[in-house]
């Protein structure tokens, strides 16, 4: 009924993506959500386009996994669109029917602005694509050890991360299995009002509890007994190790969207001379 | 879909549950496709008390739950106390009313302030009001052979691990159902609690005239308790016996990697010698007696 | 099975170990209810010892004394020598005494197998490279090595305690603690658990199993039965399936064969009546009849 959590939405394949260093994959995936912001000119949304044609190529994740994320946020989409449409009301009008205005500018930003989001998503689905949870936690952990100069608890945050991941499966399971009971006792929860729909979760609610602090309990003893003591003098068996192919990616993207952010940049003070930009 | 008709004519009076060609599949048309049953037919008649067996994955869970509709009916026919699965405009209500589901450690699903509530709860459900519904939970608790006037505003949580196994079977027990599904009762359970439960549950069966299917992986259990027993393999039933007859296929069930309970073991080594006991030798103590008698006859 | 007389050595040494639990009573005041009350017993070191009794009889109260998760509040435990109450102990004892529990998906801290399993030697800050070694080595022990990579949720209960057991096995016990570790499983999952359990008595680790399946102690080298706190009786399986009267009082049975066994030996019957296999009784009584 569920997929594995553990898996998330991991698209199992052996490519240049899949073996990338989880910790590289999730800075350049911020660096390429944080750079298509910039993009302004049609250069610009052509380079990405390109780009990401090939991180997907590289990836052999086949697109119809990644493009059913953007099927997910249709609805976010189409709100964003027509919000830019209706809002923007410089430039010349095209159509005018009661308080909606259209203006090419407003057509040409609104697409624009659904162009970025929908890569936004397919970027981030292309990390999640090809990154276990389980290695996520892993580069988090240690993208953010630096932190614990100011005393974060990264290491509590990577081990909360990873115990979730591990109890989430079975927590469902249990989840399950009481609605089965209950609805077995005749429990409704598809009827009435709003309060007693409510009402008739209390019997999910109160023995998911009831399990959740007797798990907690059995988690601890079995945690202790097997010699845990908080961060302290820990070690990972896990390595993380960079190859060439992080050094590759990690170029290109640089060049990329460190390219996209200097124009942008630039675009302010030489906007006279460099006018392709406006394209 | 299937064109079978309200009634179907092969049910009489007698039977409790009928299924005839049974099929389902999870997720059909997807890579997780499964086909969980595969033309099941059987039938079970009033009053008996059938155990289900079979590994995990064998299908028996997924019939198991076809009973009350906790898993709809894809194909095939089944009947479960008078009411077609396969009606579109089934009366779920009902039919939950009368196919009570006792799950796997079901104390786990106990959550009201006091024991009372927690019985009464399912009879609510089914709209029997308060005072009713609290006549009904003291008649279920008292079956279950717990003192109601001394647990009924108790907290469930406070009760020990074999009190809140009484207490959820009570909760079931309260509906007043035809037929009783218990998954593995006796799970957790100290070889004291098991024995308790399980003569409690034979006793609902015998006195209350109520129809019990249990599933389990005990097989000495099974093997005392069960008037037939259903084996599940793969997704179809693969023997449906009386369990002196089943538990003779040694090499059978050997290799279905299922356990021979230790007094048929017994009695099939007799039997390998030429000794014969009477079918209704099956406990220890009718074996010890029969075996008695046998040598009271030739020696002493 | 080991000699247990070979190697007299005790690893652990409970001493009068009294522990009693909370309980809120309906008025509002705290009384206290007896978990385990003036224990006395001695484990010797490579020896096969099953606690016994029904839910509630503070088996397990007990087993968790055994490496300091819970601490007498008279008496003492010792583990090779180190009183559990002395806090700068705890770590060496704990490194001493594995222990597994009931529910395998409860003992889970990572959701691939093999991470799980160094989540102990990560602990003790060991090298990187060894804690390699020590997950593969205990995998291979309770052969689940070909699962590494896997998540364990989709493992059968049978599977996961071998998992949670290796994950005790990678600290390098010189005792596993099974505290009821196959209660919530099947035939099959028990059959698992005992075998690697066997094998790993056989290498020379110190097994105390925890349980209420009279089945699972027969290949034991000694058994405590304990009710309400107590240990009311302890020797080889047989000797404590001989008394059944006790064996009634406290909620426990004999198994089926060894039962019809005793019965048949007491009418008079020329049976061994420690015979476990119900076939080879089943000759001897032939013998009998014939």
């Amino acid at each position: 009924m569920f997929r594995d959590v553990t898996f998330g939405q991991y698209y199992p394949k052996n490519s240049f993506v899949h073996n990338m260093d989880a910790r590289i994959k999730l800075v350049l995936c911020l660096l390429f959500m944080v750079g298509i912001f910039f993009v302004q000119s049609y250069v610009g949304f052509a380079l990405v386009t390109v780009f990401l044609m090939v991180v997907i190529l590289a990836s052999k994740v086949p697109l119809k996994s990644i493009l059913k994320s953007v099927k997910g946020i249709v609805v976010l989409l189409i709100l964003t669109a027509m919000l830019n449409i209706f809002f923007t009301k410089s430039g010349n009008v095209l159509v005018s029917w009661w308080i909606f205005t259209i203006t090419d500018e407003g057509l040409i930003y609104a697409s624009k602005m659904l162009l970025r989001l929908v890569y936004l998503v397919i970027g981030s689905s292309v990390l999640t694509l090809t990154t276990t949870p389980v290695d996520l936690t892993h580069a988090i952990e240690r993208l953010l050890a630096p932190l614990k100069v100011i005393k974060f608890p990264v290491h509590d945050l990577a081990l909360i991360m990873s115990l979730t991941l591990s109890f989430i499966p079975s927590l469902i399971d249990e989840t399950d299995r009481i609605i089965r009971a209950q609805k077995a006792r005749g429990a409704d929860f598809d009827t009435g009002n709003l309060f007693q729909r409510a009402k008739a979760f209390v019997p999910i609610l109160i023995p998911l509890l009831v399990g959740g602090f007797r798990r907690a309990e059995e988690l601890a003893n079995a945690m202790n007994s097997r010699c845990y003591e908080g961060a302290t003098n820990r070690t990972q068996m896990r390595v993380m190790k960079l190859s060439w192919r992080d050094l590759v990616a990690s170029l290109v993207c640089i060049i990329v969207f460190g390219g996209i952010i200097v124009v942008y940049a630039m675009k302010a003070t030489w906007q006279p001379i460099l006018p392709w930009m406006y394209f | 879909m299937s064109k079978s008709p309200v009634v179907a004519p092969q049910i009489d009076e007698k039977v409790a549950i009928y299924a005839n060609n049974l099929n389902f599949v999870y997720n059909p048309k997807s890579p997780f496709e499964k086909h969980a049953l595969k033309d099941i037919s059987l039938s079970i008649n009033k009053g008996e008390f059938v155990a289900i067996v079979g590994h995990t994955g064998s299908g028996k869970t997924t019939f198991v739950q076809h009973l009350n509709a906790l898993v709809r009916h894809q194909s095939g026919d089944l009947f479960v106390a008078g009411l077609n699965l396969a009606d579109k405009k089934l009366d779920l209500k009902k039919l939950r009313g009368s196919v009570g589901m006792v799950f796997q450690y079901p104390e786990y699903q106990l959550f009201a302030d006091t024991v009372l509530e927690d019985v009464a709860f399912g009879p609510r459900n089914f709209g029997v009001a308060r005072e009713d519904a609290y006549k009904l939970a003291k008649n279920a608790l008292e079956t279950v052979g717990l003192d109601f006037e001394q647990i009924k505003s108790k907290s469930p949580f406070d009760l020990s691990g074999g009190e809140k196994r009484r207490v959820a079977l009570a909760g079931v027990l309260a509906m007043k159902p035809q037929i009783l599904v218990l998954d593995e009762p006796t799970a957790g359970l100290d070889p004291q609690g098991k024995r308790e439960i399980l003569s409690l549950v034979k006793s609902i069966n015998k006195q209350n005239d109520i129809t019990v299917v249990m599933v389990s992986h005990d097989m000495n259990e099974v093997y005392e308790n069960a008037d037939r027993v259903i084996v599940f393999r793969d997704g179809g039933v693969v023997y449906d016996l009386p369990p002196r007859q089943l538990f003779k296929l040694e090499d059978q069930i050997v290799s279905m990697n299922l356990e021979i309970p230790q007094m048929a073991q017994f009695t099939n080594a007799l039997e390998k010698q030429g000794i014969v006991l009477p079918d209704d030798c099956i406990t220890v103590d009718q074996i010890f007696d029969a075996l008695c008698q046998l040598k009271g006859g030739s020696n002493v | 099975m080991s000699n247990i007389n070979n190697q007299k050595q005790i690893a652990i040494s409970v001493q009068g170990a009294t522990h009693y639990y909370k309980v809120y009573n309906e008025d509002g005041t705290v009384g206290k209810a007896i978990g385990i009350e003036g224990i006395d017993l001695d484990i010797y070191q490579g020896s096969f010892v099953a606690l016994v009794g029904h839910n509630g009889c503070g088996k397990s109260t007990l087993a968790k004394h055994l490496n300091g998760i819970l601490l007498p509040a008279m008496g003492k435990v010792e583990v090779f020598g180190l009183d559990t109450a002395n806090k700068a102990n705890i770590f060496e004892i704990r490194k001493q005494v594995g222990m597994v529990f009931q529910n395998p998906d409860n003992q889970m801290v990572a959701s691939i197998v093999e991470e799980d399993v160094a989540f102990g030697p990560e602990n003790l800050g060991i090298p990187q490279k060894e804690i390699v070694e020590r997950v593969h080595k205990a995998l291979e022990q309770v052969g689940m090595l070909e699962f590494a990579k896997r998540t364990p949720h989709k493992l059968s209960g049978g599977q996961k305690q071998r998992i949670a057991i290796a994950g005790a096995l990678a600290i390098q016990p010189q005792v596993l603690v099974l505290d009821e570790s196959t209660a919530m499983l099947d035939p099959q999952g028990r059959k698992e658990v005992l075998e690697v359990a066997h094998q790993l008595n056989k290498q020379g680790m110190t097994v105390v199993l925890i349980t209420h399946f009279m089945e699972e102690v027969l290949d034991c080298d000694h058994v405590f039965v304990m009710s309400g706190g107590h240990i009311v009786d302890q020797g080889t399986p047989m000797q404590i399936f001989a008394n059944s009267k006790l064996l009634d009082e406290v909620g426990l049975k004999a198994p089926r064969t060894v039962e019809l066994a005793q019965k048949l030996k007491n009418a008079g019957f020329d049976v061994d009546d420690t015979t476990t296999d119900a076939k080879i009784l089943g000759g001897a009584v032939c013998q009998n009849l014939q």
